[in-house]
């Protein structure tokens, strides 16, 4: 169906006539010439008028022709059809218009929704399109349907009390787009472009070629003055005599400064501290709250923020956790010896006060305490006794997780008869970088299995740069194939192996210790995480988020109910989080487990925006053109541009003919 | 009585300076530059002349010299050694006329005829008109007299362009009535069969005639100068039809190249001199030309 941007300019088609009107008042007046004899007019001249008369039709319906094309191409045509399957099962489509219209909880603000649904409306115009609602997550309401039925789904839709993300959002417009053949590929957004909503995954991202984005940008009739933007809420907690850090970012949005600013930080019901604040004009301010969290379990609690317009809450629960006992099983002369494993274990693992773990460095060659051990290190120990030996193997069975640090004083043989049974290998024989390599270079670890729990850690970029770890020194193993190998040194031999059991702890065998005669591990960055880690994997310990999101799953174990902040009771292994405040999650005689802090994303408060050109720069590719920003998307159709091509195209050939022609037709 | 239009003495006098010499010698009877095989004189009086030196004694009229005391001779019509018969094209063709301030065809045809007739009775010839189309429209005898002349003159002035033209048809009716050797002058544009003129003209020289003839055409009809679009209208016919004259001129001028050859090949196939004349060139140059070359043949 074609359609028109500009239909009025259709009346000009009527000046197709001129040329007919310039032809009949111009034309040659035949004059009629008395002649003495007709004889020497062979009949060439009838010939001749005859083909001057049917190029003079052809120049004329080229030109009404040329002129009905111009008016028609100043009309902006273009076509509009509805979608259809093709053969390869892709939609096709002439104009593929994705509609993604932001229901974040920003867009619930004084006026934003209303305008936004104008505006969506507005984009719609008759075109065939796929909208899609977003948050922190896309969701596809419709897929191309028709005006009608995309304005029927429009109007169920309302905002969430819910994050951003608008790349999110643009990836999964792309895609849609990616599923439909069509020559004109746009991608209309309608938000109020909160800055917050580009994470930091943005700068990767671009919109296929050929994409056009157009915005259609949503403004608050009141935008909130003040805000909490960003909170630094701690959620599991050592107990220790240091205070816990709690930290807000708060924003300024209006151009004069906020006096009397005050926020409440509010724990375990009761008051802790009061801070009163100036925020500057269009800045923001942190405000840094400290507390000391000794007893162990929940903390819930609420940081107020109080303005002369009103409060608003952000609900936390900090829970302590106890510490994890670390024993490090050692020969009695490396106790204190400086540059021993255990030296750099102990000053890694209980590097102060904040730390997680709990440790304890023992001579091994007798019977040890292991009661409040959770993990049990055995860091190059040269005699054990056979009832340390009986005793390690108990606390294995018991769940105990037991890392293994072969070192120099260790023998092979005895390693395979007080450890054989646990270890992921048995020992070999030391090699000697200097002896199997050229020049005498260190033996690095290249072969890093990220998915293992130890080291998912280090999965972001940049987070751990194994390979500048440089082994002078390690141990060969055999009978290794039962285990699991997550690091590998340079010759495929394995560093880290790990081994679990059933109804058993697990262990980890590092084929060099920590120690500064076998390698340089000690003084390399990724030691403590590495460390930590494996220690926090052998304690079995798992962390319980105590803060969430609306929206995000909250799980109810079996025999558990969880209680909303309404008084509520939920059961039934999940519940998604829909209101602000405490869940408490009850056991099955009712007594409180754990508080879930639940809050909106906080950096919804932030009304910074992106501006229109510097999202499109963002996000559109380089090689798709410009788009508007405005108006309806069917008139701003990038196909009616090319039809007006086509057709200017087919008016200029029309002239060359036009041209050609009338230098055929003859003068007299 | 006015003065007839068509007698230019300016170029009366250029003719006067060239002697007509008849290509043969006819019959007749005639005194003065002429030769003749023929002697005495005619029966027939014609009028009175005063008496020249040479003219003889016995031929001056006594009973008139004693009313008038002054000596007359007599002169008779067959005192003529050349007959000449002057037929002229009246057909709707000679009405043709390219400039608006020059001459038609006819016009220069009557012209021409005047001229000569003018010329021809002043050479004591006894001269006669026939006009035609595609008949015969009018015939006055050759004559000597100077009454004569004015009847020629004004019939001349009277003839109007007519229909269509049938030189051969109305040549062959004329055939019959000319028994006396002579001259005949056609002035014609010769829009017909030239064979068919051809026949006439041959039916002519069989009888012993000479036979000049004056083909008289436009200058538009000879260089055909149009440059746009017209539709041509035949004068005889009132036939029409369209012409592209730029596409047109070289086939026009192929066909018309044509015609003028086959027309002069006629004459010379039937001994006739034949002269081609544009209404543009000056009425004595043409007369002058045609004298002189007329001389030549002797």
């Amino acid at each position: 169906m074609i359609s028109f941007h500009h239909p009025y300019l259709l009346l000009a088609i009527a000046a197709a006539v001129l040329p007919l009107l310039i032809y009949f008042f111009t034309r040659d007046r035949v004059l009629i010439v008395p002649f003495s004899t007709l004889r020497f007019f062979a009949g060439t001249s009838a010939k001749l008028v005859r083909r001057k008369k049917w190029l003079e039709t052809l120049l004329l319906a080229l030109r009404m022709l040329l002129i009905v094309l111009v008016a028609f191409a100043f009309a902006r045509p273009f076509l509009q059809k509805k979608a259809a399957a093709g053969a390869d099962g892709k939609t096709k489509l002439d104009d593929a218009v994705v509609l993604l219209v932001d229901i974040s909880q920003s867009m619930s603000r004084p006026g934003a929704w209303k305008q936004a649904m104008d505006k969506a409306e507005a984009a719609i115009g008759s075109a065939t399109v796929s909208l899609v609602a977003f948050d922190q997550s896309p969701q596809v309401v419709s897929t191309w349907a028709d005006a009608d039925t995309t304005r029927a789904k429009l109007r169920t839709l309302e905002p969430q009390a819910t994050g951003t993300d608008l790349i999110a959002a643009l990836r999964k417009a792309d895609e849609l787009l990616t599923d439909v053949a069509a020559e004109n590929k746009r991608v209309v957004l309608v938000s109020d472009l909160q800055r917050v909503g580009l994470p930091p995954t943005a700068a990767t991202f671009k919109l296929s070629a050929g994409v056009v984005l157009q915005i259609e940008p949503v403004t608050a009739d009141a935008p909130s003055k003040v805000a909490i933007v960003e909170a630094n809420l701690p959620q599991n907690v050592v107990a220790d005599n240091n205070a816990q850090s709690i930290t807000l970012r708060l924003a300024n949005f209006t151009a004069e400064p906020l006096k009397d600013v005050t926020v409440d930080l509010a724990l375990a019901n009761q008051p802790v501290q009061t801070q009163t604040l100036t925020l500057p004009p269009n800045q923001k301010l942190t405000a840094a709250f400290r507390a000391v969290l000794k007893n162990s379990g929940d903390h819930a609690g609420t940081l107020t923020l109080k303005t002369p317009d009103g409060t608003s809450k952000v609900y936390l629960n900090p829970f302590v956790l106890p510490r994890i006992g670390v024993t490090i099983l050692t020969n009695s002369e490396d106790v204190t010896r400086p540059g021993s494993s255990a030296f750099f274990l102990s000053k890694a693992i209980d590097p102060g006060d904040g730390s997680p773990f709990e440790v304890k460095v023992l001579n091994g060659s007798g019977p040890v305490d292991l009661k409040d051990t959770s993990v049990l290190i055995i860091a190059d120990l040269a005699n054990v006794s056979p009832s340390l030996k009986q005793q390690i193997a108990d606390f294995h069975k018991s769940g105990g997780g037991v890392l293994l640090l072969p070192g120099t004083r260790t023998d092979p043989a005895k390693f395979t008869a007080d450890f054989g049974s646990i270890a992921p290998a048995q020992l070999r024989r030391i090699i000697k970088a200097s002896d199997t390599r050229k020049g005498g270079t260190k033996a690095i670890i290249t072969k890093v299995e990220l998915d293992h729990a130890i080291l998912s850690v280090f999965q972001r970029p940049h987070s751990g740069d194994f390979s500048a770890v440089g082994f002078t020194q390690y141990w060969e193993v055999t009978d290794s194939q039962l285990s699991r190998v997550p690091l590998r040194l340079d010759d495929g031999r394995p560093f880290m192996l790990e081994k679990g059991a059933e109804k058993a702890g697990s262990v980890v065998l590092l084929v060099s210790p920590p120690d500064m005669t076998w390698n340089n591990l000690p003084q390399r960055a990724i030691y403590l995480p590495l460390l930590h880690q494996t220690l926090r994997y052998l304690a079995v310990r798992s962390e319980t988020p105590t803060t969430y999101q609306i929206g995000e799953v909250l799980s109810i174990p079996p025999g558990h109910k969880l209680r909303d902040p309404a008084g509520q009771s939920h059961s039934g292994g999940s519940l998604i989080a829909s209101q602000t405040g405490h869940y408490v999650l009850l056991s099955s005689d009712d007594k409180p487990v754990i508080n879930y802090a639940v809050n909106t994303p906080l950096n919804e408060s932030d009304a910074a925006t992106i501006p229109v050109e510097e999202l499109k720069a963002a996000v559109v590719h380089p090689q798709t053109n410009a788009a508007s920003t405005g108006g309806n998307m069917v008139a701003a159709g990038a196909g009616a541009r090319e039809l007006w091509s086509l057709i200017i195209a087919t008016a200029l050939v029309l002239v060359v003919t036009e041209l050609f022609v009338s230098n055929r037709v003859p003068r007299h | 009585m006015a003065q007839p239009t068509y007698l230019n003495l300016a170029t009366l006098a250029r003719i006067r300076n060239l002697q007509l010499l008849a290509k043969t010698v006819v019959e007749g009877f005639i005194q003065g530059l002429h030769k003749s095989p023929f002697h005495g004189s005619s029966v027939e009086f014609s009028e009175h002349r005063p008496y020249a030196a040479g003219d003889e004694i016995k031929r001056i009229d006594w009973k008139l010299y004693a009313k008038v005391d002054r000596y007359y001779v007599k002169q008779y019509e067959a005192e003529t050694n050349l007959v000449c018969n002057i037929l002229l094209d009246a057909s709707a063709s000679m009405a043709y006329q390219s400039d608006p301030k020059g001459l038609s065809k006819l016009q220069y045809g009557s012209f021409l005829a005047a001229c000569l007739a003018h010329f021809m009775i002043g050479q004591r010839d006894a001269t006669g008109l026939t006009t035609f189309d595609s008949e015969i429209r009018s015939v006055i005898p050759p004559k000597l007299s100077p009454t004569h002349l004015r009847r020629i003159l004004s019939e001349l002035e009277n003839t109007k362009p007519g229909s269509q033209t049938q030189v051969a048809g109305a040549m062959n009716k004329l055939a019959d009535t000319m028994k006396r050797k002579g001259l005949v002058v056609l002035i014609s544009d010769l829009i017909d069969d030239v064979d068919a003129i051809k026949s006439a003209l041959r039916r002519f020289r069989f009888q012993g005639h000479d036979i000049i003839i004056f083909h008289v055409m436009d200058n538009a009809e000879l260089t055909f100068p149009f440059d746009r679009m017209m539709q041509v209208q035949d004068l005889e016919s009132g036939q029409q039809t369209l012409v592209a004259p730029q596409s047109m001129r070289e086939t026009y001028m192929q066909q018309l190249k044509q015609f003028l050859h086959d027309v002069e090949k006629a004459a010379g196939d039937v001994k006739a001199d034949y002269k081609l004349f544009d209404t543009n060139t000056p009425l004595e140059i043409a007369l002058s030309e045609y004298m002189y070359k007329r001389s030549q043949l002797g």
